[in-house]
């Protein structure tokens, strides 16, 4: 039996080099010609309207640009995916890879790799550590988002007093953190009675964006507000509120995402809601590819050409600015379909 | 015996001969159809990403074939992680944190071990249990938080290679050769498969099943907790979401590879070819750009078709 055992084992191994030489011989014959340049656009997962719309917009910049944008990433917001897609890409030999990171420092060895080996790499929407990337797409500044969320809270609660539950995506959320942090200083200087005393995680899930919220309130029953720091935990957070009958008694805002919030806009449990646009973001984040592949992108020049976006400006050394926030209301998410 | 011994390894040969052939297929036509896909290092990057995995399938192999099944293996290996970024936050040397790590991982494994053995608990039942248990220690240890921030040097176990191989996948190798002698050629192995086969029958016989099955699920803890030590040095993050689904690819592998999920049968090589198939399968389809969600419809038809195509070799022998 042992001896059998050995047989089999060598028999399968000379099997395997063979095929691999024949597969090597098939494989040589059929060497990329990546003439045409292909741009990894990575989301932070792919199952949200949001980064869809992003898709979208990346599309429309690529057939305008020659180039093929190839949109892949996690189903759920998971960072070992993200940096194994990067890999992936790596190994395709794409000419630059944009991502919007689940994690800053997560992402950052996988991007170096793909540095090293002569791929551009950018970020858009959320970003990663500075030495990992050429240039980062912002689509607002972090202090315009954290006033604007508390100014909307403020508006819809009626009041600035009291306690604000924070629901964010996953608690390593690069741009998430940064807006929170700039929306506690924002209410810190001009609503000092506004506190928020927690700030937990919905995962990117609706589902779990709901639950946290639910079980949230059901314990703090005296809280004024829930803002949403991400899309996809908006809608989670007013079923919330619906399902325990509170909509008059807790306000909520966050970013709103047109599709997921027009109905509660319409019904009243949501007054307000912010975003850019994410075909926009999609769309700028390709055109910041091209400069940077053409070698025209340069802080100092101040602003980067962006097709039908105008001129985006450098609001610092490495980060680009899409423009302000948009609020949407009632009376003007019907204008959008994403 | 010694007809059944030959008709065995014809089995055996034809079985694995027919993986290996799957494989070389399947990288054949991904090949083919996509332009760059066939480059060598490419291919050997891509075994940073399954190397993890891999290790904890030949524990699992193990679980498997004595008729149990471990499903914590995923939790445990964010609790490893976890271990290993908060402790060495909290001022534990990190050589010192990532040995804290791989003795969770093992400890893990005997706490399982433990409770199927002298309790007598169903491994199923246990397991699931650990499965929520291990990961909500993991999310309170971390609040949901990750550790990043390692030194460089940490790198190593993930990040590194050796020459064209990447570290990780040379270990993978080491344990691949070290379990399938362990498995096919010592006494252990024999006593695990008669545990496998009958366990009533195999303490009859004068075999500690109780110290079997306990070194079994010890083993595959501590490959969880390798394992775990590597993932966090590639992502250089220590996180409580880590290895989320990991079990469910493990036993895929496993199964893929021809062990019976009742438990008496299995070999190393096959769980091997089970690690390749399945984890070249992901790679080919995410390289060739197909989206994550249509990717997990061609894995679950693969692995249906590859279970199917065990059982009827099974059948054959018989």
């Amino acid at each position: 039996m042992h001896r059998s055992t050995a047989m089999s084992f060598k028999t399968r191994r000379a099997f395997l080099a063979a095929a691999v030489a024949i597969t090597a011989l098939a494989g040589g014959a059929m060497k990329a010609s990546a003439e045409d340049v292909v741009i990894g656009l990575i989301p932070k997962f792919t199952s949200d309207p949001y980064f869809v719309a992003a898709d979208k917009g990346a599309q429309e910049a690529a057939k305008e640009l020659g180039y093929t944008v190839e949109f892949n990433g996690p189903v759920d917001a998971n960072v070992a995916t993200q940096s194994d897609i990067i890999d992936k890409f790596v190994r395709r030999r794409v000419t630059a890879i944009a991502v919007s990171a689940n994690d800053p420092t997560a992402l950052a060895p996988a991007l170096k790799r793909a540095r090293d080996a002569g791929i551009k790499t950018l970020t858009w929407d959320a970003d990663v550590t500075p030495d990992a990337r050429s240039v980062f797409l912002n689509q607002a500044t972090f202090e315009g988002m954290g006033r604007t969320f508390v100014d909307m809270m403020v508006r819809s609660a009626g009041t600035s007093e009291g306690d604000f539950l924070i629901v964010t995506a996953v608690l390593t959320s690069p741009n998430q953190n940064r807006w929170i942090e700039e929306l506690k200083k924002y209410a810190a200087e001009k609503y000092p009675k506004m506190n928020f005393p927690a700030i937990l995680p919905g995962d990117e899930d609706l589902e779990k964006s709901k639950n946290v919220t639910l079980n949230y309130l059901q314990a703090n029953p005296e809280t004024k507000g829930v803002i949403a720091v991400t899309g996809i935990a908006t809608p989670g957070v007013i079923e919330a509120v619906k399902q325990l009958d509170m909509v008059d008694k807790v306000a909520v805002t966050g970013l709103g995402v047109p599709s997921l919030i027009r109905t509660y806009l319409k019904d009243g449990s949501l007054k307000e809601a912010a975003l850019w646009s994410p075909i926009d973001i999609g769309y700028g984040a390709i055109y910041l590819a091209k400069a940077e592949i053409d070698g025209t992108l340069d802080p100092k020049s101040g602003s980067v050409d962006a097709g039908r976006l105008g001129k985006l400006k450098f609001i610092s050394d490495d980060t680009v600015l899409l423009g302000d926030p948009f609020i949407f209301t009632k009376d003007n998410v019907d204008q959008f379909d994403f | 015996m010694n007809a059944r011994s030959l008709s065995m390894d014809r089995f055996r040969v034809n079985r694995s001969m027919v993986l290996a052939l799957i494989f070389i297929i399947q990288i054949a036509v991904t090949s083919l159809l996509v332009p760059g896909y066939f480059d060598i290092r490419g291919l050997l990057d891509a075994t940073r990403s399954f190397s993890e995995a891999g290790l904890i399938a030949l524990g699992m192999t193990l679980v498997i074939i004595t008729g149990g099944i471990d499903l914590s293996v995923g939790a445990l290996l964010a609790l490893v992680s976890v271990t290993i970024g908060f402790s060495y936050q909290a001022g534990l040397p990190l050589w010192a944190a990532s040995l804290a790590g791989v003795g969770v991982g093992t400890l893990g494994g005997l706490f399982n071990g433990a409770f199927i053995t002298y309790f007598r608990l169903h491994p199923l039942v246990v397991t699931l249990g650990t499965f929520a248990l291990f990961r909500g220690i993991a999310y309170a240890v971390s609040d949901a938080n990750a550790v990043s921030g390692f030194p460089d040097w940490f790198s190593l176990f993930g990040q590194t290679t050796l020459g064209w191989f990447p570290l990780q996948f040379l270990f993978l190798c080491l344990f691949v050769v070290i379990f399938w002698v362990v498995l096919s050629r010592s006494a252990f192995g024999r006593y695990v498969y008669a545990v496998g086969h009958n366990e009533v029958a195999a303490r009859f016989a004068g075999i500690s099943t109780n110290s079997v099955l306990l070194a079994v699920y010890t083993l595959n803890g501590f490959l969880v907790g390798l394992a775990g030590l590597i993932y966090t040095s590639r992502i250089a993050s220590a996180r409580g979401n880590a290895g989320l689904g990991l079990e469910l690819t493990v036993i895929a592998m496993v199964v893929l590879g021809g062990t019976k999920i009742t438990g008496g049968s299995g070999t190393i090589v096959g769980t091997m070819m089970g690690i390749l198939i399945l984890s070249y399968l992901q790679d080919g389809l995410t390289f060739a750009g197909v989206r994550a969600d249509w990717g997990l419809i061609f894995i679950g038809v693969f692995l249906i078709l590859g279970v199917f195509v065990n059982e009827v070799f099974r059948e054959r022998s018989r």
